[in-house]
């Protein structure tokens, strides 16, 4: 996987750049993985057919940390370090790790730690696993992904992105996303072209400015960020502003408004619009705003090798291990992709693998849309609770179970609501239990920041005397809603 | 007043209230780091806005623009100055 993954690339070429702006050319990464990965295996002798977790906040780090692991013939497992401490602990827990590397930010060095006390033995075509977060119970789930897979998908992406070994890739996403480490680190690499790390999503003028500064050719984001940077942009002098071959968006629906930002922002580029999921490796389809269907919403056609159909009906969930029947076009049902990027299935977990494998080997992805006549794949909404808070899966349930064992909670209602900027976002009810001390609401906000990562933690938390019922005992949402429409 | 005078009481106040209705934590006093993250940052931008009723500039949403509720509190008086 390492040697397909840089083989094309030249030397002497900038690969990747560090934190302290340091640039690493294609020998110095070399290097760079080698040691490392020699470091590991010092650590722990064999690593092959053994899992790393890589708890790694930088992405610069990470990338190595990851090559390094591929290097030493050992499965990389990425830890989202930006997860409350109760997912990054699941986490740590799932990967049952032979070694756990972490970041040194003081000297911007990987440390090792032993791993797991039981570590796993892992199949050897099980390439990367990654965490995804759950649509119901709260725990993350452990994405196990093929090297094949992830092959196919990268070469995909090649084929219709215009990333090449002049490319200089930012990436404005957590490295932790599929999105951000396969379909745009490793497929630059796979280019021969540059990787710059740029997560800051809140600071998009300095984003703008290294962008600038290092050379952008592109730009891949969900939504909400290419919002933000697009507005920031367009307070800049044209000439000023990176120079981008194309604006590629994912992960979340993209609202007319934000095409004409980005338009506005970016004049020369090309826009994609493209679908995808973590058990996908990620990316299904994709769409240039060249083709008559980029307008009317759709994701695009399915990429080479890969096949996206719907498939029952809405409401109508599947049985385990039932793929449903394919629908005719234009019809919604759930989407369902085919292909050699399906993932492997969930670590320790083949009830969840069963859930949303079929027996042919289908992945139903709980989206709902329909293929038109012409194979355009359109997105409509989710078959389950789920929303997308700035391009990040949530349940509003599964943040309500979360929160639920706050000391003095007598109800709790999270819903989510919509918002401008991040499409989506999350507000609870809460009413306190009798006899409860004061300050339930400062109590639900200290659990869900200990214990949730930013996206599923209630941008808002109301506390009621009581919550409103409706007659047969159910909490009413529509008056709740109809609060914070009202900003009560 | 410029954006790196000491902000009033009033916008130390509006930046509290952002914080908590985003529910970020409130650091101990106003000079210490707000030590929250970057979608946090997002949150808190648009917060702002909505209390202010206008656009942030992108320019100066900058690093040490929001090291602590005392700086987010000069960028706020500095642009309800620009208002006035």
């Amino acid at each position: 996987m390492l040697s397909w993954l840089v083989g094309k690339a030249q030397e002497d070429d900038l690969a990747l750049l560090r934190p302290s702006g340091e640039g690493l050319r294609y020998r110095d990464l070399a290097m760079a993985v080698a040691a490392t990965s020699a470091a590991y295996t010092e650590a722990a002798g064999s690593l092959v057919g053994r899992t790393i977790a890589l708890a790694i906040a930088d992405p610069a780090g990470l990338l190595i940390g990851l090559l390094a692991a591929l290097e030493a013939g050992a499965t990389p497992v990425v830890i989202d370090v930006r997860a409350g401490r109760g997912l990054f602990e699941q986490q740590l827990a799932r990967a049952r790790a032979t070694l756990v590397v972490r970041h040194d930010t003081t000297d911007d060095r990987l440390t090792l730690e032993p791993g797991h006390d039981d570590p796993r033995l892992i199949e050897p075509e099980v390439a990367l696993v990654l965490f995804t977060s759950g649509s119901s119970g709260g725990a993350p789930k452990a994405v196990a992904l093929g090297g094949r897979g992830l092959q196919h998908v990268i070469d995909a992406i090649l084929g219709y992105l215009p990333v090449d070994a002049t490319a200089r890739t930012p990436i404005v996403l957590p490295m932790s996303y599929s999105y951000a480490l396969v379909g745009q680190a490793l497929a630059t690499l796979r280019a021969g072209g540059a990787v710059l790390p740029l997560h800051d999503l809140g600071f998009a003028g300095e984003q703008l400015a290294a962008m600038t500064a290092h050379g952008a050719t592109g730009l891949s984001s969900v939504p909400t960020s290419l919002k933000i940077l697009a507005r920031a942009a367009l307070e800049l002098p044209p000439e000023t502003r990176p120079r981008l071959r194309y604006v590629a968006s994912a992960g979340a629906p993209l609202d007319e408004a934000t095409v004409a930002l980005v338009r506005q922002a970016f004049p020369g580029a090309r826009l994609f619009n493209q679908y995808g999921l973590t058990e996908a490796s990620p990316r299904v389809t994709a769409i240039s705003d060249d083709e008559a269907a980029f307008a009317r919403g759709s994701v695009g056609r399915a990429l080479p090798g890969l096949t996206v159909v719907s498939v029952g009906g809405y409401g109508a969930p599947l049985a385990p291990g039932d793929g449903g029947m394919i629908l005719p076009p234009g019809e919604i049902g759930q989407l369902r992709v085919s292909g050699p990027s399906v993932m492997l299935g969930y670590l320790d977990d083949a009830e969840a693998t069963r859930r949303v494998i079929d027996k042919n080997g289908n992945l139903l992805t709980g989206d709902l849309g329909y293929v038109d006549g012409d194979g355009y794949v359109f997105v409509t909404g989710r078959a389950d609770d789920t929303v997308k808070v700035a391009g990040e899966r949530v349940s509003p349930a599964e943040v309500a179970e979360t929160l639920s064992p706050t000391p003095g909670l007598g109800e709790l209602i999270v819903l989510a609501t919509a918002d401008e900027l991040t499409g989506m976002r999350l507000v609870a009810f809460v009413a306190p239990a009798p006899g409860a001390a004061p300050g339930l609401r400062t109590r639900v906000q200290e659990r869900a920041r200990e214990l949730l990562p930013p996206a599923k933690r209630p941008t808002r938390v109301v506390e009621l005397e009581t919550l409103p019922h409706l007659p047969n005992g159910k909490i009413d949402r529509v008056a709740l809603r109809r609060m914070v429409e009202l900003g009560g | 007043m410029s954006g790196g005078d000491v902000a009033p009481a009033d916008a130390r106040a509006l930046v509290r209230a952002a914080l908590d209705a985003i529910g970020a934590a409130l650091p101990a006093d106003d000079d210490a780091p707000l030590g929250i993250d970057s979608f946090s940052i997002v949150l808190l931008v648009e917060e702002l806005e909505a209390q202010l009723g206008r656009r942030i500039p992108a320019r100066e949403v900058r690093r040490e623009r929001f090291a602590s509720i005392a700086a987010v509190a000069a960028l706020v008086a500095s642009l309800k100055d620009a208002l006035a």
